[in-house]
């Protein structure tokens, strides 16, 4: 499909046009952006979670009733409908509504406090709802690979007389490195799905400042100009990057689970 | 054992638990308790953390809509969604876990090729396959139907069992199998037999994820289904549209769409980081 000029209703059924596709693709200032946009808010949501789930992660791996009634309710934005934790925070954020958007407001004194209409705010709403909805799921598989872990090691230092920070440093930390790395295969691939939190919240904008490569795939093919064949070209390339670093990410994984 | 009776384990980490707490407690208790206002409190602004509870939302939601909104059918997008799940996970349970396993105990060439390729269904953005799928549909007359439906729910699903049951199939011994191959026992006899019976819980955890992924999707209902095949998620999308949000009636279906999968996930929380990474951290 992305190498025919085809749009859907009828101006031009599927035409051959060779790579013409893909150099409008290739060289178009949106679709670089829109990845670009994609690699980074990507890359750096799984800097900030990575950490702070693991962090969160030996802070609950402990017994105790609250702990573990932590732990549970660790999983409640696991389980939501995505579609309705994003609607749960557009009700919040929204100016006339929301509780949020109330104490921003009396903090700022902006009676539209924009959370969307702007753009580093923009960013910061999509992150802080991304960080509710996912730092869960790097919180529960790091505890998990934290408990499924050799103790010996660990009781080893402490008769040894090393302190908690230094055994965390050079065994624990070092241990959970097979588990870091699915953490941050499935984080980075699950940031390049982002799109209902875009038809949500902004529809891709202010201008496009929110244009993920999912949503501009969409758009392009299934918006108002469905233009099946640039967004199959788009598509295909973006599969090929997704791919690409997925693949990449699972032999680094294999690679060290063998040892 | 020093940190366990220091200040810091104390009184810090409570804290720092009980503010944990919080951040996850606070949107839920918002859309919990809206869902529980009734259409006068649902507009106060600031918004009411005392009031009446009422089940007006509720009663909208599953009767009469409120003047301004457009009757919907909500009874029809929880029988779409609880139809379209449990089928396509019953198809791809009978699909994936003859594939789960050969990959897990039968001799067959690329059997880490083949493990993979079923991985990267996992990783791939819907939205960039949606579009040569939604043509093929399309062609095939199958767009906004509930074949068309489930034959890519099939294909989502699939991860999910073949991955997690392959994971909780290795854990049986080989010599398990071997044994019961020199009995004389066919494969499909040992699968059935042996096999399945010592992964009864595998196979629920697996069945339960592909059924969740389906019941919390969005993207794939929202561009391949049509209005007859809506499921809640696209037929809350629906509602943000209208003149007036009525977030009480919105906020009691999303309480109502999240009550199975809260039980689920109450029940299942032993295997919950096993599930979600496909069986890749145990």
């Amino acid at each position: 499909m992305s190498f025919f000029n085809w749009h859907i209703y009828g101006w031009t059924g599927p035409v051959f046009n060779g790579g013409a596709n893909f150099v409008e693709a290739v060289t178009s200032a949106t679709f670089q952006k829109s990845i670009a946009l994609t690699l980074a808010y990507g890359g750096f949501l799984t800097l900030i979670e990575l950490p702070l789930g693991i962090g969160v992660a030996l802070l609950l791996n402990r017994e105790g009733r609250l702990a573990s009634f932590v732990k549970l309710s660790m999983m409640l934005p696991l389980v939501m409908t995505p579609f309705l934790i994003f609607m749960q925070w557009k009700y919040l954020l929204t100016a006339g509504t929301g509780p949020v958007s109330y104490v921003f407001q009396t903090i700022t004194g902006d009676p539209y406090f924009a959370f969307f209409s702007a753009v580093p705010n923009v960013y910061l709403t999509f992150m802080a709802v991304d960080i509710w909805q996912w730092l869960p799921f790097v919180t529960v598989v790091a505890i998990a690979g934290l408990s499924s872990m050799p103790r010996e090691p660990l009781e080893a230092a402490q008769i040894d007389g090393a302190n908690y920070w230094t055994s965390l440093r050079h065994i624990t930390l070092p241990l959970l490195r097979p588990t870091v790395v699915v953490i941050v295969l499935f984080r980075l691939i699950d940031s390049f799905k982002t799109f209902e939190s875009v038809y949500l919240f902004t529809g891709g904008g202010p201008g496009t400042a929110t244009t993920f490569a999912s949503w501009l795939i969409f758009k392009t093919g299934l918006g108002i100009v469905q233009d099946i064949g640039l967004s199959s070209a788009y598509a295909v390339l973006f599969l090929v990057l997704v791919l690409t670093i997925s693949w990449a990410a699972m032999y680094a994984m294999f690679k060290i689970r063998r040892g | 054992m020093t940190m366990r009776k220091s200040l810091a384990s104390r009184v810090i980490l409570p804290i720092l638990m009980i503010l944990m707490l919080v951040w996850i407690f606070f949107p839920l208790y918002f859309m919990f308790t809206s869902a529980f206002k009734n259409n006068t409190d649902i507009f106060s602004y600031p918004p009411n953390l005392l009031f009446n509870p009422s089940i007006q939302g509720f009663m909208d939601a599953l009767y009469a809509p409120a003047s301004g909104q457009t009757g919907r059918a909500w009874g029809l997008h929880f029988m779409n969604s609880a139809l379209l799940s449990t089928t396509s996970t019953a198809i791809a349970l009978l699909l994936g876990v003859p594939v789960a396993f050969a990959l897990s105990h039968l001799k067959i060439k690329n059997k880490d090729r083949t493990a993979f390729s079923f991985l990267t269904i996992r990783m791939l953005p819907a939205v960039a396959i949606l579009l040569p799928l939604y043509l093929m549909l399309y062609r095939l007359g199958l767009l906004a139907t509930y074949i068309g439906l489930i034959m890519v729910y099939v294909i989502f699903g699939l991860p999910w069992i073949v991955w997690l049951m392959r994971s909780f199939m290795d854990s049986i011994p080989h010599e398990v199998y071997e044994a019961a191959q020199v009995d004389g026992a066919s494969n499909i006899r040992i699968l059935l037999t042996i096999l399945l019976p010592a992964v009864k819980a595998g196979l629920l955890v697996s069945a339960v994820f592909s059924i969740l992924e389906c019941w919390n999707d969005f993207v794939v209902a929202f561009i391949i289904g049509g209005p007859n095949t809506m499921t809640v998620p696209v037929a809350l999308g629906t509602l943000l549209s209208e003149r007036l949000a009525l977030w009480n009636t919105i906020f009691a279906v999303g309480v109502l769409n999240c009550i199975p999968a809260v039980i689920i996930m109450v029940i299942m929380r032993k295997y919950w980081a096993r599930a979600l990474t496909l069986g890749l951290v145990a």
